[in-house]
């Protein structure tokens, strides 16, 4: 700002903050001995300081707002009707508005509903009504029902998954398949089932006699596509050389009667699956879990005393959490029978893992080759 | 504790202005008694009520005055309710290591800073490039003064007009640092407790809002 030797040059910030505490009385004595022989050399600082004082001066002068009348009592009535000092809100300085409560409650409401409401549900502790579908296919004069047949088609599709379950399970443990082998090699009597665990729900399986593979129109529509997995999966190999049975179209585990010479699939092909049940299995049941349920039930076990066969009967039951039939109604027409209804309430079911969980009970029997457990199987007799 | 009387609110009421609302009041508080930051304090923390109220009397008009000159006088009220009820439930975690004023001051600040947020983000949706702070202060600028020519007068509100405009468009530090400095006449080291900020700071901000309101206005 100056060119004299004696004045030292300040740039415009510089000038403006002491100019600005000067108005302030902030500088030393020093520092305002400076500014005034700089304004005493320096016209544009001298300049520059009378109108930076005027600024203040208007700006101290502005009127300043009156207080409306009555604020203080007010404020005061208004922080008596707030609450007491120390509240739990006002330590940690939170002030909520008005309705605050309200709002957070309907919120936590929708939140919780939507918990309950979408959240998947852990296990069904009791299941009703689920439709199971018995066929006899020993009786020609009953042919099953086309209704029936495609009634049964989520139950196949279910089979077909528990196929390919087991080609993953395969891909997952070609050791245990390996082992499979073997014991179905060493054993040539008994079903192949991959470990101990199959081997034994296989044995109760046997004992039960339940059910047959012997739903010959329902495995006639159904073989090609089981044969196609199977053949994917290459884990029933052993099982075609070993028994003629089969898979039902529920998935669970069948007893096949005694028929050494003729696989099951071969007499499907050939047309002749009626003639070849009956020949076979003349007291089998194939037993079929039908609609949504066929994704969460599967049977376990069937009373040992299986009615004879007459026709095609449906049953709507309700399950127990342990998958017990309590309850029991026969759908569609045809003549009551006792017996039949002794034996679908003598059922016991399995919930079914879903899908997700089946891989991770597959890729954990990989590595624990003892808690296998299979829902497939089949039993020379 | 403080007589309950009823106060008529003549202020929240417009023509009927009659709405007679029992109100917590101290037929002795008053100004005149103001006994100090101290006392007041300790005595609201030894569990009498009428230290706050004390307190809200002494600093209300204060708290108002920076709460109109920030975001104008009809939200000022407002402003000042807040303040004193932070004031109230914060009270207790008050250590004295700044001055009550200055503490009062700044709860009183950020209050003004987050409500003038919110209506400059409504204003700017319903009502662009209109400013409700020029609007409220007119009347308060258009009061003549009786030793000035018409033609003076005019220029003076015009002047006042044009001031106020200018500090409001000041950014938000330095329109603070000038308020709390010019309007409030605090001292440096309380606008630096208010603000929070250290005193250099203060005295630079100060010098470049009035060099920017200098510029505003030239």
């Amino acid at each position: 700002m100056s060119a004299r030797p004696d004045v030292p040059r300040l740039s415009e910030e510089e000038l403006d903050l002491l100019i600005s505490r000067s108005l302030d009385g902030d500088l030393s004595p020093e520092e305002e001995q400076q500014l005034e022989r700089l304004v005493a050399l320096d016209p544009a600082a001298a300049r520059r300081k009378a109108e930076l004082a005027a600024l203040v001066a208007d700006v101290k002068a502005l009127p300043e707002p009156a207080t409306p009348f009555a604020l203080a009592t007010r404020v005061n009535s208004n922080v008596a009707e707030a609450g007491r000092p120390g509240s739990l809100g006002g330590r940690i300085g939170f002030f909520p508005a008005p309705g605050f409560a309200k709002a957070a409650l309907v919120i936590l409401g929708i939140v919780g509903a939507s918990i309950a409401i979408l959240r998947p549900v852990p296990k069904r502790l009791a299941e009703g009504p689920v439709d199971v579908f018995l066929y006899n296919a020993a009786t020609p004069a009953s042919p099953a029902p086309q209704a029936l047949i495609a009634e049964a088609k989520p139950a196949r599709e279910r089979a077909n998954g528990v196929a390919k379950d087991l080609a993953k399970e395969k891909a997952f443990a070609p050791e245990a398949d390996a082992r499979r082998k073997a014991d179905a090699s060493e054993a040539p009597e008994s079903t192949v089932a991959g470990d101990k665990k199959a081997m034994a729900k296989l044995e109760g399986a046997r004992q039960n006699e339940a059910v047959s593979a012997a739903d010959a129109p329902v495995l006639a529509e159904a073989a090609p596509k089981q044969r196609a997995d199977r053949d994917e999966a290459g884990v029933l190999d052993a099982v075609r050389q070993q028994a003629p049975a089969k898979v039902t179209s529920s998935g669970t585990l069948a007893a096949a009667a005694p028929a050494p010479a003729a696989r099951p699939e071969a007499a499907l092909a050939a047309g002749s699956s009626v003639g070849v049940a009956e020949s076979r299995t003349p007291r089998g049941w194939t037993v079929s879990v039908r609609g949504d349920a066929a994704r969460r039930w599967s049977l376990r076990r069937a009373p040992d005393n299986p009615p004879p066969a007459r026709g095609a009967a449906v049953y709507r039951v309700t399950l127990d959490a342990s998958g017990r039939v309590t309850a029991l109604s026969r759908v569609g027409t045809g003549a009551a029978d006792p017996r039949l209804d002794a034996f679908v309430r003598g059922m016991v079911f399995d919930p079914i893992a879903p899908p997700a969980e089946t891989q991770a009970r597959a890729a954990a029997r990989d590595t624990a080759a003892a808690s296998a457990d299979f829902e497939i199987g089949l039993e020379p007799r | 504790m403080p007589a309950r009387i009823l106060a008529f609110d003549a202020s929240r009421g417009d023509d009927a202005g009659a709405r007679i609302a029992p109100v917590s009041a101290s037929i002795h508080a008053s100004d005149r008694d103001w006994p100090g930051d101290e006392r007041a304090l300790s005595r609201f923390l030894s569990g009498d009520v009428l230290g706050f109220e004390q307190i809200v009397r002494h600093y209300s008009g204060m708290v108002f005055s920076l709460a109109a000159r920030l975001v104008g006088p009809a939200e000022a009220e407002d402003v000042v309710q807040e303040t004193f009820l932070r004031a109230y439930h914060g009270l207790e975690r008050f250590r004295g290591e700044a001055s009550l004023k200055t503490w009062i001051y700044a709860i009183a600040l950020n209050r003004a800073r987050a409500r003038h947020g919110r209506l400059a983000r409504f204003r700017a949706v319903f009502t662009p490039g209109k400013t409700r702070e020029g609007e409220a202060f007119a009347s308060l600028d258009d009061a003549a003064d009786p030793a000035l020519s018409p033609e003076e007068n005019a220029l003076l509100t015009e002047r006042r007009r044009r001031l106020r405009a200018a500090v409001a468009a000041l950014p938000d530090e330095f329109r603070a640092t000038v308020v709390l400095r010019d309007l409030e006449g605090l001292s440096y080291e309380e606008v630096a407790e208010v603000l929070g900020v250290p005193v250099g700071t203060v005295r630079s901000r100060l010098a470049r809002g009035r060099a920017l309101l200098k510029e505003k206005l030239s």
